[in-house]
Formats: C-alpha cells, sequence, structure tokens
C-alpha cells in the first residue's frame, strides 16, 4: 500500500480542493447579493468566504506536490505549472484553474488589495467563476473515481450546487437593474416638518 | 433696562415650529491640561493593561472600556479545517481499503495469501521458428539482484489476466530482433460505455509507451488507473514468460 498512498492522497486532496472551491464560490456569491438573510451577519460570510477561498489554494497545491511526489504518475515540475505539455489537457485544464485561483485569491489580501482599484480588482475576482468551471473539466478528465457511481452522483450534486448560487446571483443582478432601488437620502431631522 | 427681544429666526421652517428657547450654549469647560515634562526629562512609561481576555471588557486607565474584536467566523473557520483533514484522510484511507479489497478478489500478484482465484495464466506462442538473434535482456526482481542476462527470442508471449474492479486486463507482446515491436490487447474492461470510452482512449497511449520504454516502466494515464496498473501487471507477466521461454530455449 505504501507505493500507492501518494495516489490515494492525490486523488483525496483533489476531491476536497474542489469541494473548497465550490463553497468558495457559493459565499461570496451568496455574499455579494445579500441573500444570506437576516439571522447571519454579513461579515460572517465574507470572513468565512475569504477563508474556504484561502483553504482552496492550500489544498490545490497540496494536490499539485503529491501528485508530482507520485512517481507512477511521470508528472515533471514543468506539467505542473504549464498547462497543455507532455502531460496532455486532462492535466493542463487543472493547472490553468490553479492559475486562476492563485490570481483570484492573492490580489484580495487586505495588503496588496489596498494598492489596487476596485474595479480592476472586481474584474479579477469574477475569474473564479471560470476557475471552478476547468476544475470540474479537469475532475472530470483526469479523475480516477469519475467513473464510480458515487463519485458522479457526488460531482452532480456539486455542479448543480455551483450552477443555482452562480445562477441566482445573476438573476439577481438583472432584477437590480431592472428595478433599481432609490438612493437613501439621511435628512436632518431639524429640516423635516414636525 | 429692558433685555431686548431675540431677532426673529430667518429660516422660515425653523419660525413655524412650536417655539421653544433656546437654551444658551453650556459654557465650556476645558478639561485640565496635562503638564508638560520639564525638558530633558525622560517621559513616564505608560502604565501596562493586561491584555483582556477575547470577548470581555478590559479597562482603560481612565476607566472607558477597551473592548477587543472577535475574530469573524472563527468557529465556522476552525470546523472547515478539522473537515477538510478530516475528509481527505478518510478518502485516503477508503482509497486504500478499496485497492487492496480490488487486489485480494483478483488474486493479483500483490497477494500473498493466496484468498481468491489467481491470474489466469497466459500463453507463449511462437510466431515463426526461435531465433538466435536477440538482444539481451537482464531482469531484476524485487530482491535487487540481477539474474544472468537472457536473449530473447522473437515471437509473441501472453502475458496472465489481471481483474480489477472495472474487469479483466490481458496483453500480449510480440518481439522481432529483441524487441518489442508490437503490443495487442486482448482484454480490457468494456461492460460499460465509460470504461469503453476510458480504454480507447488511455490504451494506445499505454502501448506506444511500452514500445517507447521497451518494458513496463511506463507512466499512468490520468483518469485510467485502474486499467494502466493492470495492464502494467500483465505486461510484466507477458515479459517474464519471453525470459523465461528464451532462457529454456537459449
Amino acid at each position: 500500500m505504501n507505493d500507492s498512498l501518494w495516489w490515494y492522497l492525490t486523488r483525496s486532496t483533489g476531491i476536497v480542493a474542489a469541494v473548497l472551491a465550490v463553497m468558495s464560490l457559493a459565499w461570496g456569491l451568496f455574499f455579494s447579493g445579500r441573500t444570506m438573510g437576516k439571522r447571519l451577519k454579513a461579515n460572517w460570510w465574507l470572513g468565512l468566504h475569504k477563508w474556504l477561498g484561502g483553504m482552496t489554494l492550500v489544498f490545490v497545491a497540496l494536490h499539485m506536490v503529491v501528485s508530482w511526489l507520485d512517481t507512477d504518475q511521470g508528472l515533471r515540475l514543468v506539467d505542473l505549472l504549464v498547462p497543455g505539455g507532455t502531460a496532455g489537457w486532462a492535466i493542463g485544464y487543472g493547472v490553468v484553474a490553479f492559475w486562476l485561483f492563485a490570481v483570484v485569491v492573492l490580489p484580495s489580501v487586505a495588503t496588496v488589495r489596498r494598492r489596487i482599484p476596485r474595479t480592476a480588482w472586481h474584474v479579477v475576482h469574477l475569474l473564479a467563476v471560470p476557475a471552478v468551471v476547468l476544475t470540474g473539466i479537469h475532475t472530470a478528465l483526469s479523475g480516477t473515481d469519475s467513473p464510480a457511481r458515487s463519485f458522479i452522483v457526488g460531482f452532480a450534486l456539486l455542479v448543480g450546487f455551483a450552477a443555482f448560487t452562480v445562477t441566482v446571483r445573476v438573476v439577481g443582478i438583472s432584477e437590480a437593474k431592472k428595478n433599481p432601488r432609490p438612493a437613501r437620502v439621511r435628512v436632518h431631522r431639524d429640516l423635516v416638518d414636525a | 433696562m429692558t433685555p431686548q427681544p431675540p431677532p426673529p429666526p430667518i429660516d422660515p421652517l425653523i419660525r413655524n415650529r412650536p417655539s421653544t428657547a433656546v437654551p444658551p450654549p453650556p459654557p465650556t469647560s476645558v478639561p485640565p491640561q496635562r503638564p508638560l515634562p520639564p525638558t530633558g526629562a525622560a517621559t513616564p512609561a505608560r502604565p501596562h493593561v493586561a491584555a483582556a481576555p477575547v470577548g470581555t471588557t478590559a479597562r482603560r486607565p481612565d476607566g472607558t472600556p477597551s473592548r477587543r474584536r472577535r475574530p469573524v467566523a472563527r468557529r465556522s473557520k476552525v470546523a472547515s479545517v478539522a473537515l477538510s483533514i478530516t475528509a481527505t484522510v478518510g478518502l485516503t484511507a477508503a482509497f486504500a481499503r478499496h485497492g487492496i479489497d480490488d487486489e485480494v478478489a483478483a488474486g493479483g500478484a500483490d497477494t500473498t495469501d493466496g484468498t481468491g482465484t489467481g491470474p489466469e495464466p497466459g500463453s507463449v506462442g511462437a510466431a515463426g521458428s526461435p531465433s538466435a538473434v536477440g538482444a539481451t535482456v537482464t531482469t531484476v526482481p524485487q530482491g535487487g539482484a540481477a539474474t544472468p542476462s537472457v536473449t530473447i527470442l522473437d515471437g509473441t508471449y501472453t502475458g496472465d489476466t489481471f481483474t480489477n474492479r472495472w474487469g479483466p486486463v490481458q496483453v500480449q507482446v510480440v518481439y522481432a530482433a529483441g524487441t518489442i515491436t508490437d503490443v495487442v490487447v486482448l482484454r480490457y474492461p468494456d461492460g460499460d460505455r465509460k470504461s469503453v470510452s476510458i480504454n480507447q482512449r488511455a490504451l494506445p497511449r499505454l502501448e506506444a509507451s511500452t514500445i517507447a520504454a521497451q518494458g513496463s516502466a511506463i507512466s499512468r494515464v490520468s483518469g485510467a488507473t485502474y486499467t494502466w496498473r493492470s495492464y502494467r501487471q500483465s505486461l510484466q507477466s507477458a515479459i517474464d514468460a519471453a525470459i523465461s521461454a528464451s532462457g529454456s530455449v537459449g
């Protein structure tokens, strides 16, 4: 079993990283759409969204390191960093997803975010959606467990959940554009007729 | 001297309000200034305020409360870390157990107790008469000691069948002039469309890798790991059969 331990770890870290990526995306969409209700505070959603994003990056990096340590895979360091090499595009999609996650998460660190304009940060942050999509493609093409029924069911649930959250957010944005809320104007009480 | 009435306010909104006497502003009270330390004197150290536990109220020296901010979603963050680590460890253990169960059921070469059916024996088929020309092959078993070199004779050698959770795999190699010139997969998992699709993509790559490597040291194909493992075992079995057949003749 020892010679296959890296292989088992590669699979398990990949699955956990994919789940964390979808959860982080969902939390961010719930927070930005303000669709979380009033029971939990907004800063709870935002704080957990940031945390899950960081954990996603950590587990993706762990997944790459472990797959490199599994010598049976025959992956070189360049295969993990440059997509579309000899390892094929089944691995390449995962490499692109990794770089997209890094581009999304790292500029969101407080010290970096203060230095870039908000619009630029927001455009870069939206790359999280294609990153999650590429993660799903990578999982379907290169996952050892992809033919298993339990995996197919779990994968379908994850894809459905991600699609649901994105759809809810997109619908919320279009609704907000059709029915813009009036701006709140605070009037001093001395200026209001009694 | 009678006090002068206050002038009417200019703002009409205020004029329409019920009249209320505007109280005079309270006398401004300037807080007492702290005396400056004499020039050259050392600044007295600020009194130490012990850090209060998170969530409780500490007091500054002047008595005003100083509350530390509780980290946001702390419990949820800890739970997410614990859940992720537990899931990773649990999945790894489940995969390892599945791998052992598969090998026990298939009676693969890794088992030592002989439970289940053993691998189906392959056959040695010579395409033509044994030829004295061939490259020497040195086999290195797991013990590390090299066996004497053997000249592989031309011919077709079939490996044992190794079965994984998706189906059986059996490989046949063709030697010519001492090198592997062709690989034929006689059996592969084809019980469902997904297996057929995966193996149709993976098997040509495995065959090409075998001819390039001239042995069983081939890399795994993404998404076809079970097939790769059984293929490698059957291929090694065919190579061993070729060596043993060549050694007995040569």
